[in-house]
């Protein structure tokens, strides 16, 4: 569990279910405390600030569309990141689906200027040379402040393979921040 | 380039513990070792609230339009039942369907196995259909947790029987091997069509986030469906038969039902 934790976490469950009731105060207080993990998660270097916010809002109207499947009895957490990791695999495979068919006529500009505080935006340079499975699970772990059984549930996965995958990431991560530090 | 010492090796472990289990507090020692060694004080700060931990913002504005979008569709909704409700559901519609067919046919199936073979078939037939009935309740949900994989649980079900089949039953073989096999494999697809569409119209009540698995589960279903009434009514109980063709009926419905939701999601992306 990341160090993050805020402190209201135990809530959500409970403005959950006034979610599914219908209430609509429920409903701002949840987008307000989840979209910003939630758009930490989506973000990637090959989007703008405002498909991010796309990508945020697909999110949140799937969110919405499925919000009758959450169940009182399970963690609300992996529910909605599982929900948030589909729309970023679709995303992904859309654009790769698009950059396929697409013929450039000139070079790209380069990847946008990133909007994040800059150790945020480091970290998201250092996250880039990470494999996406265990770049996701080290946001989930310490940005989302989920358990690792939580993480396990949000990909499919199990405890064993969720902490493989962080160690490896974090190994990774450890060796590029050694090298960060000697240049 | 810095040296890695013993400290920067505990100041690691110590991090990795946190990241994993989070609350680990740092020794003096670590936090002396940490003031000392830039490497370290990186990697502390890296995954530390301000480094890591810290989410970006949303602009105020996008928050507020998100929640106003969602709002203007907000009514009250019933929530699915618990994923063990949804898998007796299906168990049950399962056995009163499968039920209801053989109540119409011979079954000489019956007639030629042994008690054991009954029983041990039976059995296994309806663990299958147990699993496979709570994997697809539990993918209607997302962030179930689940012990095995599920894009694996058909093949498992399938070759769980495939080995009870083979050890209970005996390999002699006969001369219409194909034209039996090729009846035995249509008549258990033609069962599986119905229970598709039914197995098809539980999930959608659900939010299915993979439907390249969950449409390999719900031919599984079908499929096995098809196996079921076919073990009772085939008089050919021999171990090839039942292998190649009763066990084909679930391998077919299997991949034509993952390459059904393989198109659906195609088709749901290009939207």
């Amino acid at each position: 569990m990341g160090d993050d934790t805020s402190p209201g976490e135990h809530e959500l469950p409970a403005l959950m279910i006034r979610y599914q009731a219908g209430d609509a105060e429920a409903v701002e207080t949840l987008v307000q405390r989840l979209s910003p993990p939630l758009r930490r998660y989506l973000a990637s270097p090959y989007l703008t600030t405002g498909d991010t916010e796309d990508l945020l809002q697909d999110c949140w109207m799937r969110i919405h569309r499925a919000r009758h499947t959450y169940s009182s009895e399970e963690p609300l957490m992996p529910w909605i990141y599982a929900i948030a990791r589909h729309v970023r695999l679709d995303a992904y495979r859309r654009r790769r689906r698009r950059e396929a068919r697409e013929i450039l006529t000139d070079t790209p500009p380069d990847r946008p200027a990133g909007t994040m505080p800059a150790e945020t935006d480091r970290i998201s340079r250092l996250l880039e040379n990470l494999p996406e499975s265990q770049r996701e699970v080290l946001i989930m772990l310490k940005v989302s402040g989920m358990t690792v059984e939580e993480v396990a549930r949000a990909i499919s996965s199990s405890p064993g393979a969720v902490k493989q995958k962080a160690h490896r990431g974090y190994v990774r991560l450890r060796e590029l921040i050694g090298k960060d530090t000697d240049s | 380039m810095n040296q890695v010492t013993h400290e920067c090796r505990a100041v690691d472990r110590l991090v990795e513990e946190r990241l994993l289990k989070g609350g680990a507090e740092l020794s003096p020692a670590a936090q002396d070792h940490i003031g000392t060694c830039p490497r370290c004080r990186n990697l502390y700060r890296t995954f530390s609230q301000e480094g890591f931990g810290q989410a970006a913002g949303v602009p105020g504005g996008a928050t507020q339009r998100i929640a106003e979008r969602l709002r203007s569709t907000l009514k009250p909704v019933r929530p699915l039942p618990p994923s063990r409700v949804i898998a007796c559901a299906v168990v049950v519609l399962f056995v009163a369907f499968s039920a209801a067919i053989m109540m119409r046919i011979n079954l000489a199936g019956i007639q030629v196995m042994s008690r054991v073979q009954v029983v041990g078939v039976s059995a296994l037939l309806l663990v299958g259909l147990a699993l496979l009935a709570l994997s697809l309740a539990r993918q209607m949900r997302p962030g179930s947790a689940w012990p095995v994989s599920q894009s694996w649980l058909p093949a498992l079900a399938a070759a769980g029987l495939g080995a009870a089949v083979a050890a209970l039953f005996p390999w002699e073989t006969s001369g219409d091997f194909v034209a039996r096999g090729s009846q035995c494999l249509r008549a258990g697809l033609l069962l599986a069509v119905p229970a598709a569409i039914a197995s098809g119209y539980i999930v959608s009540r659900g939010a299915l986030l993979d439907l390249n698995r969950t449409g390999a589960t719900v031919g599984a279903i079908a499929g096995w469906l098809g196996l079921t009434v076919l073990q009772y009514k085939c008089d050919l109980q021999n171990a090839a038969h039942l292998l190649v063709w009763h066990l084909g009926v679930v391998v077919v419905s299997t991949l034509v039902g993952a390459a059904i939701g393989r198109i659906l999601a195609h088709r749901s992306r290009s939207l």
